[in-house]
């Protein structure tokens, strides 16, 4: 199992503390980064090209600045991110929002539930496969 | 009488007098004939004539369309008021005149090409006459051939069309107006639809997003703190998180019934029998301990949009499931009469009078908690419930959604009931939104129906 971080893109700060206690149970030991916005996630992945890549990036949809689906056309335009696996949590479930996530490249879409224990059950699930399960590519990151 | 003895000459001359006289008077019979004289003057004497042919020349000179008889050259014999009127030239300007020299010079072939075809048979064209007075006129001329007494003259009508015209450019432009004011409110429409699709999405998006925190803390304190929870606090967290998630589905169903209104429809040929059978497979799998008797009649078929008539026949098996959950023997039916159906969506012959193509009504009854019809008026609107939720639970939007993806197909639902013994919803799917494969090969619905095979409707 990888011991890279996780990055979370998100701006709600309780979905943030939801998602880091989702974590914490479901006994992900990987250290969860945040970026409350589009911008900042950029910077953690561009700014410092010596920096590790974080073995997975949650990708909310709906950010402030820079909007996720932005953030994944840039993740997905640079040789060095290009294949960093991107899951999108999304509250939205229109299809449309659905399409145009796959069309820019990402992973999976996971609809966060309303329910906590569904909730925590899709994230830990998400660790199981991407953290443990998911073989990459050596170039992946 | 004694007559004296004439000259020679004086013969010659009186017989050409009396040639003339003759000839006077054989125009004048003629004109009599040919109605050309209404009255003559002898003396001090006025004969009016009043002849079989004065009433023909009176309803020519009364009638509004310009009328003349013309010779095979096209040259006007005789015209009558209107038709001076309509020329803007005195009578005297017209007769003996060609009539080409009052059409337009636009419609020059297509006169002459007119009159060769009138002196043959009926005929008649739209062309423009020349008026001086007020330029050109818009006129139907209709040509036929007549026999006079053994001379072929056409008989012309030109019938006005100014005030035809008038009225047809107003309508053009009326139509014109109406087209660019339908593309207005199109537009504006189309903006308001978008703002709500963006309206649906926040809500999706951020209403959802507070209640995740509601429900997720309340756990997160029963998780963390249980030690230190009485059962009545850890009663009130478990309220505050079913709520929570009741709101949840509260804001889902109120998008899919958005969704409804705004996905775009196909037209397809739907096996109505084969999705009655896949959503009752889903209702079986999810409470697999309930007995219900499903009767599915084969081979209903209509045309409309697959997803969408999928989500009626889930929420009313769906409510039938729910509402026959206290029933010890449940049953449901689905099926289908065939009928006449008014404009309120009510069922007003089972058999249809003689003319009127009847339409296929389909049904979903059961036998469960029924409601009372009194309290039914409002149940097609969201949010309407008639159950107190500790009953049966729900957020009643189901039969709204149902309501308005009928309606998108043309049809219609309503529902027959009474308390405790049941509920019948009827539903059709618009005039050409349908089509009952009795006598065609019908697909087998995937759950076979009961050994009581397909029922009928009283």
């Amino acid at each position: 199992m990888t011991t890279r971080p996780i990055l979370l893109v998100e701006d709600n700060p309780s979905d943030i503390k939801l998602t880091q206690r989702a974590f914490a149970k479901s006994n992900i030991a990987n250290e969860l980064i945040v970026a409350e916005d589009g911008q900042a996630a950029l910077d953690y992945l561009f700014s410092d090209p010596g920096r590790q890549l974080p073995a997975l990036v949650l990708l909310d949809l709906k950010l402030p600045r820079v909007e996720g689906l932005e953030v994944l056309r840039r993740i997905r335009g640079y040789a060095r991110t290009r294949l960093l696996p991107v899951v999108i949590l999304t509250t939205s479930k229109e299809e449309e929002d659905l399409v145009q996530c796959y069309e820019h490249g990402a992973n999976s879409c996971i609809r966060k539930p309303v329910d906590f224990a569904e909730f925590a059950a899709a994230v830990a699930q998400l660790g199981v496969y991407w953290l443990a399960l998911n073989e990459l590519p050596a170039a992946g990151g | 009488m004694k007559t004296p003895a004439l000259s020679e000459t004086e013969l010659l001359r009186e017989n050409a007098e009396l040639r003339a006289r003759l000839e006077e008077a054989e125009e004048t019979l003629r004109a009599i004939r040919a109605g050309e004289v209404d009255a003559l003057v002898v003396g001090e004497q006025v004969y009016s004539l009043n002849g079989a042919e004065t009433p023909y020349r009176l309803l020519m000179e009364a009638m509004n369309e310009g009328a003349a008889t013309l010779g095979e050259d096209g040259a006007i014999l005789y015209c009558n008021h209107r038709l001076a009127e309509l020329l803007g030239t005195p009578l005297n300007g017209i007769i003996g005149s060609p009539l080409r020299r009052f059409v337009g010079s636009g419609d020059q072939n297509a006169f002459e090409a007119l009159l060769a075809e009138g002196k043959q048979a009926a005929a008649k064209r739209e062309l423009s006459l020349q008026s001086q007075g007020t330029g050109p006129v818009p006129v139907q001329l209709s040509l036929n051939v007549l026999d006079i007494r053994g001379t072929r003259v056409v008989c012309a009508v030109a019938t006005d069309l100014t005030e035809r015209k008038r009225a047809e450019e107003e309508m053009r432009q009326l139509n014109e107006t109406l087209e660019q004011r339908v593309r207005e409110r199109t537009t504006q429409l189309e903006a308001v639809n978008q703002e709500l699709e963006s309206f649906a999405y926040s809500v999706s998006h951020d209403l959802r997003a507070p209640l995740r925190g509601i429900d997720g803390w309340s756990h997160a304190l029963v998780e963390d703190y249980g030690d230190k929870l009485d059962e009545q606090a850890r009663e009130y967290l478990a309220l505050v998180s079913g709520e929570a998630q009741r709101m949840g589905q509260l804001i889902d169903d109120l998008l899919e019934l958005s969704r409804v209104t705004r996905a775009e429809m196909r037209h397809e040929p739907v096996d109505l029998s084969a999705l009655a059978g896949e959503t009752v497979g889903h209702l079986r799998r999810y409470e697999p301990q309930r007995q219900v008797e499903i009767v599915i009649a084969p081979g209903l078929t209509a045309a409309g949009d697959a997803e969408l008539l999928r989500l009626v026949l889930e929420d009313l098996f769906g409510n039938a499931w729910k509402f026959t959950g206290k029933k010890p023997d449940a049953r449901i039916e689905f099926g289908c009469v065939e009928g006449m159906v008014d404009g309120k969506g009510l069922m007003v012959h089972a058999d249809s009078p003689p003319g009127h193509q009847p339409s296929p009504i389909f049904f979903i009854r059961d036998n469960g908690a029924g409601f009372d019809m009194a309290h039914a008026t409002k149940l097609f609107a969201p949010f309407q419930r008639l159950h107190r939720p500790s009953e049966f639970p729900g957020t009643g939007i189901g039969l709204a959604t149902v309501q308005r993806i009928l309606r998108r197909h043309g049809g219609q639902v309503w529902a027959d009931a009474q308390r405790d013994q049941g509920a019948s919803f009827y539903f059709t799917l618009g005039s050409d939104g349908w089509r009952v494969a009795s006598d065609e090969k019908g697909v087998p619905a995937r759950e076979p129906p009961d050994p009581s095979p397909e029922e009928r409707a009283p």
